[in-house]
Order: structure tokens, then C-alpha cells, then sequence
């Protein structure tokens, strides 16, 4: 039950999510053609944009008038908005008592807090998982449709689920934000902060080629280039990954069960 | 008698200056109505909230059926009803809805004992959440807090935001529920709702508790106010009678309070020419200030 009633309580925002994640899949798909036909001229201008710019942007190593090159541009973006969905929900639902003032409501219910805190992970584990199958589906048909180029549908599976793999850094993290904060009043300045902070950390790190900040941030994880040269994952990478979700969610739990809930 | 809670040395700061309570010990025993005074501030939430496992305390412990309120915390919380001062629940949701989802942690819903409580209490079940005034919500409340037969009933200023004759009802209900066998810890700072309710109280100040009494004995013990009124319209000297304090006197009115044997006092009074005379029980308001005075 208390499963239930968490899922319709995250489910619209959820919906508009994952629209909008398809919408920005096929805005960029149906620009595919442009890139492909004037591949030469793209080029040229993109050459005119400093390196580390291209860099930056992702621009640099992949060729954009091939399809997996086009997706893996594609999927950068889409990563993004993923993650701050993934630290929305990560920060929402650890701090919705507090947030809601419901704590005396469900707290002095008889149910144990890591049993509160494991229905909240567990609709957020669901709902990612969902979203990225949806966005896996969806997002080959529109190929299909769309793009109509053949494509390697491992490599997409790869590119798309790189989504919810960063999906779950945050997630972890933004646990560990709501567990520890008495209480957060408006979710999305804190979870945009949080996501742009690192993403920002990859932009630096892109463009200045510094292989320390590599390990910092989930966004040069598992980067499109890297997916299509590599065709998998690089290893360390997706350790150091999944190691952060586990001790996060894991620190939240911990950080859940010795908190006050104090009077609204 | 079993007790229901013991509240052993129960000790909150939240931070170094802070204090919550400190050093808390008292019982509630099975079956009773046990009060909880003090102003705001005096600490009674938080002694509630520890109970609850809502806070954790900072030393001190307290047990309910016998068992440790933190380790035991969601066993123990079957058994307990509890009211919040401040209600808030999830405005969008319907009142019926809201009552389905807390009933359903303590397994089956009784949908009759439901509507029995909403009628009871007057509740429109098919209103949101988000529409109900304040009071409403208060009865949502209620209805959640007693849904499960609870018992442990455990209300922090229950009555706030409800209006006299609903007061009337709640309190009906609560003696009904007592009389079912259910405890009662109930705190207030209205005095008169306690004295309707309490067999038993204890009174919390800055934290600490500063008495624990039964009501029949605190007011046997306590002043009564006395005022006489003299025929002749002359005053009348009383204050060589001990037991006697704040002594006023208006014109041919004098009033009092008296402390000591009442047959001494009859006595003493006997030989004026009275126009009437009135004995009084404190109300718990006096008696209370009184503590607080002498403290």
C-alpha cells in the first residue's frame, strides 16, 4: 500500500519527464537528415569553433553524419535532462514528510524507517528502469521511422541505458541530500544545482583533458565516443558508478533512521 | 496496575543549549486518563514525540506495554492511536482515501467503525483534504488516530481548532474509548478540559516535572476560595484564623483562601451576621499557578 500510494504520488511528474525526454529524441532525430546532407558543411563550421569547445560540447570525437555518431550526441543531452530528473527524485522523496509536514503522519505509523526508505528507492528504481525501457523503445522506433538508417541496437541499448546509470549516481546522492536536510523547501533548485554543478565538471574536464576529473563526475562516466570505440561500458568506470549509488543509498538509509523529526 | 508507559529519567536536548526536557520520570498506568500540563514550551511534544520514536532522546529511555519505545518502536505503534497538535495530512487526497491508506498499515479496515467515527465527529469523508478548514483536518485526525482501536491513545492539545460542542463530542468519544479499556495520555494547557478528563495529571515546567498528582487529592489539598458577605455592611477582621491568605475586602464583601480545616473555619464564621457567604473549588488554573508560584 504504501508502495502504491508512493508510485501515484511520483507518476505525473514521471509522465511529463519522460514526454519531454522522448520529445528532445525526436526534435534532435528529425534533424538527422540536415546533419547527414550537409555533413561537409557542418563540418567546416564546426571547425571554426575553438577545440576545446567542441570538446566541450561533444562535438569532438564523433562523426555526426553517421547515426551512431548523431545518437551519441543525441544521448549526451538526453543524459542530462535524465540526471535531473534521476536528483529530482533522489531529493523529492526522502524529504517529502518534511517538505509536506506528514512526517507525524507516517512516522508514528507502525512501520519501520529503513522499510519507509526502501519503498521510496524502490519506486525510484522502477520508475528510472521504466523510463529508460520507454526511452529504449520508443527511441528505436523513431530510428525507424524517422531516421531510417540501420543501426546497431546494442550500441543504443548502451547509449540509452548510460542514462540510467548516471540516473542512479544522482538518485544516490540526492538521498543522501533529503536524509540529511531537516527540510527542503522547493526540490528542482536544489536538484538543478547539484546536476549542473557536475556537468559543469565535465565541460572543464572535457576541454582541458584533466583525467582526475574524469573519477568526479558521472557525466564523463559513460560517454558516447568512448561507447562507440569501446562498443561497452569502461569497466572502472561503471564500478565507480554503481559504488556510489550502493554506499549513497545506503549512507541515506543510515543518515533516515537516526534523524529527528521535529515538530512543523 | 500494569503500567501502560514509564518514563524513566527521559532526558532531550537538541542541541547544547537547547533543552527539550530533561530528566522526565513518570508512569501512566492501564486503564487511566492521565494528564500532561504545562504552558508552551514547557516540553510536553517533545516528551510525546520521544514516545513516539519520532525524536530519539538524548539520554533517559521509556517503555510501552513493557517494551523500549525506540527498539520496539513499530510494534509498539500498532497499539497506539496518536493525535498531533499541528494536523497535516496529503491535501490532495480525499478524506476517505486518506483514512483507507492509514488504515492500511494496521491491516484490515473496519469500514463500519469508519463511518460510525466520521458520523460521530460529523466528517464529510467525500471532501479533499486541501478544502477542509482547520478543524476539519482536526477531525480527520481524530477519525485516523481511533480508527484502529488503538490501546494507547496518545493526544498532544487535542482540542485546539475545534469548536465547543464538538470539544463535547471528542471528549465523549475519549472517555467511550476509555471506558472500552483504552489508556489516555492527553497533554493541554487548558486546564478545565483536563479537569474534565484526567483522573490522574502531571504538570511540566521548563522541561521538568514539577508534580504528579491525582485531581481529587490536588484539589482536597488546595485552597478553596471563600467569599462572605457581612449583613451589617462592616467589615469583619478573619485574618487571625490560619490557613488564611490573600484576603481582600470590598466594602461588606471579603474574599479569601483557605487552606486548613473547614470546621474551624464554620466555626470561626459562625458567630458573624452573614448576608451570604460562597465556598468554592479552585479551578485548576489557580491551583496551577499556585505550583508555579511556589517553584
Amino acid at each position: 500500500m504504501m508502495l502504491l500510494f508512493e508510485f501515484r504520488k511520483s507518476f505525473r511528474s514521471w509522465l511529463n519527464f519522460t514526454i519531454g525526454l522522448l520529445l528532445t529524441f525526436t526534435i534532435f532525430a528529425s534533424f538527422f537528415d540536415f546533419f547527414r546532407e550537409d555533413a561537409a558543411l557542418m563540418d567546416q563550421l564546426l571547425q571554426n569553433f575553438p577545440e576545446e569547445f567542441r570538446a566541450a560540447f561533444g562535438f569532438a570525437n564523433v562523426n555526426l553524419s553517421e547515426v551512431e555518431g548523431y545518437l551519441s550526441f543525441i544521448i549526451s543531452y538526453i543524459v542530462l535532462v535524465g540526471a535531473v530528473y534521476g536528483m529530482k527524485l533522489g531529493v523529492g522523496l526522502l524529504s517529502a514528510e518534511p517538505r509536506e509536514k506528514t512526517s507525524d503522519f507516517l512516522l508514528s505509523k507502525p512501520v519501520r524507517r529503513w522499510e519507509i526508505v526502501a519503498a521510496k528507492l524502490e519506486i525510484a528504481l522502477i520508475l528510472l528502469v521504466a523510463q529508460a525501457l520507454a526511452l529504449f523503445t520508443l527511441g528505436l522506433a523513431e530510428i525507424k521511422i524517422i531516421i531510417k538508417q540501420p543501426i546497431d541496437v546494442g550500441i543504443f541499448a548502451l547509449l540509452v541505458f548510460a542514462m540510467l546509470l548516471v540516473q542512479l549516481f544522482f538518485l544516490g546522492i540526492g538521498s543522501v541530500v533529503a536524509a540529511a536536510a531537516s527540510k527542503i523547501k522547493s526540490i528542482m533548485p536544489v536538484a538543478l544545482g547539484i546536476v549542473f554543478f557536475f556537468f559543469i565538471i565535465e565541460l572543464v574536464n572535457e576541454s582541458l583533458h584533466l583525467k582526475e576529473l574524469t573519477y568526479l563526475t558521472p557525466f564523463a562516466y559513460f560517454k558516447g565516443s568512448s561507447i562507440l570505440t569501446l562498443r561497452h561500458y569502461e569497466w572502472p568506470l561503471l564500478a565507480i558508478d554503481l559504488t556510489i549509488f550502493v554506499v549513497a543509498t545506503g549512507l541515506s538509509f543510515w543518515i533516515y533512521q537516526r534523524k529527528d523529526f521535529h515538530a512543523v | 496496575m500494569k503500567n501502560v508507559i514509564e518514563f524513566k529519567h527521559l532526558t532531550k536536548y537538541y542541541n547544547k543549549k537547547s533543552r527539550g526536557i530533561i530528566d522526565v520520570s513518570f508512569d501512566v498506568r492501564e486503564g487511566e486518563i492521565f494528564g500532561f500540563i504545562g504552558p508552551n514550551g514547557a516540553g510536553k511534544s517533545t516528551t510525546i514525540r520521544t514516545l513516539l520514536s519520532l525524536i530519539y532522546p538524548t539520554s533517559g529511555s521509556a517503555t510501552i506495554f513493557g517494551k523500549d519505545c525506540i527498539l520496539y518502536g513499530h510494534e509498539i505503534r500498532r497499539e497506539i492511536g496518536y493525535l498531533p497538535s499541528e494536523v497535516f495530512y496529503y491535501d490532495n487526497m480525499k478524506v476517505l482515501d486518506l483514512l483507507k491508506y492509514s488504515a492500511s498499515f494496521y491491516g484490515k479496515l473496519d469500514m463500519k467503525r469508519l463511518k460510525e467515527l466520521a458520523d460521530i465527529m460529523e466528517l464529510d469523508l467525500t471532501r479533499k483534504i486541501d478544502d477542509l478548514s482547520y478543524g476539519n483536518k482536526k477531525k480527520v485526525g481524530i477519525v485516523q488516530g481511533l480508527l484502529h482501536n488503538p490501546k494507547l491513545i496518545i493526544l498532544d492539545e487535542p482540542t485546539s481548532g475545534l469548536d465547543p460542542l464538538m470539544q463535547q463530542k471528542f471528549f465523549d468519544l475519549i472517555k467511550a474509548e476509555n471506558a472500552k479499556g483504552a489508556t489516555v495520555l492527553m497533554s493541554s494547557h487548558i486546564l478545565t478540559e483536563v479537569q474534565k478528563l484526567c483522573s490522574r495529571v502531571a504538570i511540566i515546567k521548563e522541561g521538568q516535572i514539577i508534580k504528579i498528582e491525582d485531581i481529587q487529592t490536588m484539589r482536597e489539598t488546595a485552597y478553596k476560595k471563600i467569599r462572605l458577605t457581612f449583613a451589617d455592611g462592616q467589615p469583619f477582621k478573619l485574618a487571625e484564623l490560619p490557613g488564611i491568605s490573600s484576603y481582600e475586602q470590598n466594602g461588606s464583601d471579603s474574599t479569601f483562601l483557605y487552606k486548613g480545616s473547614v470546621n474551624a473555619l464554620v466555626q470561626t464564621i459562625s458567630g458573624i451576621d452573614l448576608a451570604n457567604v460562597t465556598i468554592e473549588e479552585p479551578d485548576l488554573e489557580e491551583i496551577f499557578l499556585h505550583y508555579y508560584k511556589a517553584d
